[in-house]
């Protein structure tokens, strides 16, 4: 099982590095979402840095929700997924290990380009760590949200924007309890129980997530 | 069912109808595909022929009726039969090249890289997919089943179309291929508009379109 | 007995001797609990008439939330004994819900403007409706974007059975964010301190409601089983 999903991941990086103008132009939205804050809310600094947090959260899931659709499409499209089901282990590996190398492909740019937009407006980048930690936790559980709507909407009219429609209501508790950890964390109450809620949740969400992508791309093969 | 048992089963349809978003496609089907057999499906655009091919590969679940290995209860995704799907869409990553894409699925399902290269297909094994022509692409897809492993004698092949594309000198390493393929004991069905392996006498079967 | 119901042939048989029954008890109760409400029940010491927004808005919140909640046990039904008629039933009710939702929704808006001064507060239970409401819209619009009506069916159902998961989760998150972001400021509309002269023109309001809705539902059942039938009907000829 291991292997599999091992060479599963690995195929998925291979895709992914292929299409490196893929990543970077989700960065350059992430960028550029940023850049309309204070061009929307006006330049002062002590505004920017109160809503910091929500702002950072805000851009960076519009910046991810986009991709979703991407997630099984391709492969559901050029036949991959169909000859997946013939492997010996079950469809959830596969999808497992897309959705893994799909987080770590648009998160850790995000994280990279994170200190500059975190100076940009005006946040203390000696909250970084705890906020690269409630972000990661956060778009984690958001990729498997995405996972779910991507296997939901597969063979759809304009599927792009009904995953989104699709994602966003459900990722609510996620959002929610992020940005209180970031309030948390700007108020510097402790922000521990919201990050082991963010984990508790990102944990069910596995548990739930696997078997539910596997069923509805078991089931997208049925009807294509 | 122990994988000798497998090599001599023979997969049965009884009474399998099929419908496709309330349409009929087909109604109380009865086949019988032993191994060491090829069978070609015949029939006009519409008539079910891939849709055959693919109920047999597990994709499609029938409405009706049973299909059955040596009287069990035959579940394509579950069983220990090695089954190749080969038609259209592949199933290769277009960014990706052939030789990636080869190996991936040699991984992916156990099997090693097959020593003689029957399709040709070393000529264009670093290109990426996307810059090869259908007949090079069904060539890479057809080359799967030269990859090895000591189940692959007792696979069964499903083949749509497969030579629809290729020309004379592969069509050939295809024929030979599967006839080497039966005599093992192997199983395979092809849907095919041209003739294919006529000298093996291949049990026909005629599908119908319905209006 | 839910086997027994499930034939098409018998449901349809029996949808249609009830339906004028519930007809008739929707219209009594509903000409009572109206009575009741605008004439009989006091006006709040505090809001004066506009209290009795709220003999429309709770039921129409019950509902909303009922409906999800029975659209998530159709769903399962249908994808554990892939049954047609639990895919039937969870397409009726998902637009009546959507309907009760969005009820609740205005009729809150009503309610909040002379009560709060605006047409909307960032209340947890207005929060949480609208969440609702768009769970809703969601599993409508995934059940109609295939090009094959029935092929939406099964994604829908999974859709529904997540967002029935998700929805405590949501209530939960919502709660505690208004918490910690306006600490107890708001009357809470509908609690347990309610006099017995309100409570009882809620109930029967509430009745005529859930009535209201199962018609609605039959009526939208069977006029989805007659589509079909026709539909057989002209692929047979």
């Amino acid at each position: 099982m291991i292997l599999i999903f091992c060479q599963y991941f690995l195929r998925e990086f291979e895709i992914s590095t292929s299409q490196v103008t893929d990543i970077l132009s989700q960065l350059g939205f992430f960028m550029l979402i940023m850049m309309l804050f204070p061009l929307t809310l006006g330049p002062n600094p002590n505004k920017l840095s109160e809503y910091g947090i929500a702002l950072v959260w805000i851009a960076a899931f519009v910046s991810v929700v986009p991709a979703y659709d991407r997630l099984f499409t391709d492969d559901y499209l050029h036949g991959f997924i169909e000859k997946a089901a013939h492997n010996d282990q079950p469809l959830g590996c596969y999808a497992a290990a897309k959705c893994l190398c799909f987080f770590l492909v648009t998160t850790i740019p995000l994280l990279i380009i994170l200190p500059v937009i975190c100076t940009m407006i005006g946040l203390n980048l000696s909250i970084f760590f705890e906020l690269a930690i409630s972000l990661v936790l956060g778009l984690f559980g958001m990729t498997l949200l995405g996972g779910i709507a991507s296997g939901l909407v597969l063979g759809a009219r304009r599927a792009a924007i009904l995953a989104a429609v699709l994602v966003l209501p459900l990722s609510l508790p996620i959002i929610i309890f992020g940005c209180m950890a970031g309030i948390a964390l700007i108020e510097t109450t402790p922000i521990k129980p919201y990050i082991s809620i963010m984990i508790a949740m990102d944990l069910s969400l596995i548990v739930l997530a696997i078997p539910i992508m596997q069923l509805s791309l078991k089931n997208a093969i049925e009807n294509s | 069912m122990s994988s000798s048992e497998l090599a001599h089963a023979t997969l049965s349809f009884t009474n399998v109808t099929l419908f496709r978003a309330n349409k009929l496609i087909f109604k109380n089907l009865n086949l019988n595909f032993s191994s060491g057999e090829i069978c070609i499906l015949n029939g006009p655009n519409g008539a079910g022929k891939t849709s055959l091919l693919r109920i047999i590969a597990g994709y499609i679940p029938i409405s009706n009726g049973m299909m059955s290995l040596n009287g069990q209860m035959f579940e394509p995704l579950k069983s220990h039969l090695p089954i190749w799907y080969i038609g259209h869409p592949f199933g290769f990553h277009p960014n990706l090249s052939a030789a990636k894409n080869l190996s991936q699925i040699a991984s992916m399902r156990r099997l090693s890289m097959f020593d003689e290269d029957r399709f040709n297909v070393i000529d264009f094994f670093q290109q990426p997919i996307r810059t090869l022509s259908t007949g090079q692409i069904q060539r890479l897809a057809l080359s799967q089943l030269l990859l090895k492993s000591n189940r692959q004698k007792e696979a069964l092949w499903l083949l749509d179309e497969p030579n629809s594309t290729l020309d004379s000198l592969h069509c050939l390493a295809l024929e030979t291929l599967i006839e080497e393929h039966i005599k093992t004991g192997g199983r395979v069905i092809v849907a095919a508009h041209q003739p294919l392996c006529e000298h093996l006498s291949p049990q026909i079967i005629q599908l119908e379109a319905k209006p | 007995m839910f086997n027994y119901l499930a034939n098409p042939t018998r449901f349809r048989k029996i949808a249609s001797f009830i339906l004028p029954f519930l007809e008739v008890i929707c219209l009594l109760s509903l000409g009572y609990g109206l009575y009741l409400a605008l004439l009989v029940s006091p006006a709040d010491y505090q809001q004066g008439d506009a209290v009795r927004i709220m003999y429309v808005h709770v039921p129409s919140a019950w509902l909303a939330l009922s409906s999800y909640l029975l659209l998530g046990i159709c769903s399962f039904f249908f994808l554990i004994w892939r049954h047609p008629l639990a895919e039937i039933a969870a397409r009726s009710i998902a637009p009546i819900g959507t309907g009760f939702a969005a009820l609740t929704l205005i009729t809150g808006s009503l309610w909040g403007k002379p009560i709060w001064g605006v047409w909307w507060v960032w209340d947890g239970r207005l929060t949480s409706m609208l969440v609702l409401f768009f769970f809703f819209i969601g599993y409508i619009s995934l059940s109609n974007a295939f090009d094959r009506s029935e092929r939406g069916a099964r994604p829908a159902a999974i859709l529904a059975l997540v967002g029935c998961i998700n929805l405590p989760i949501v209530k939960f998150s919502v709660d505690w964010w208004h918490t910690l972001h306006q600490p107890a400021s708001i009357m809470r509309s509908g609690g347990i301190s309610i006099d017995t002269a309100m409570l009882w023109p809620l109930l029967t309001l509430f009745f005529s409601f859930q009535i209201f809705f199962i018609i609605i539902v039959l009526t939208r059942m069977l006029t989805l089983l007659n589509e079909l039938k026709y539909f057989k009907q002209i692929s047979r000829s």
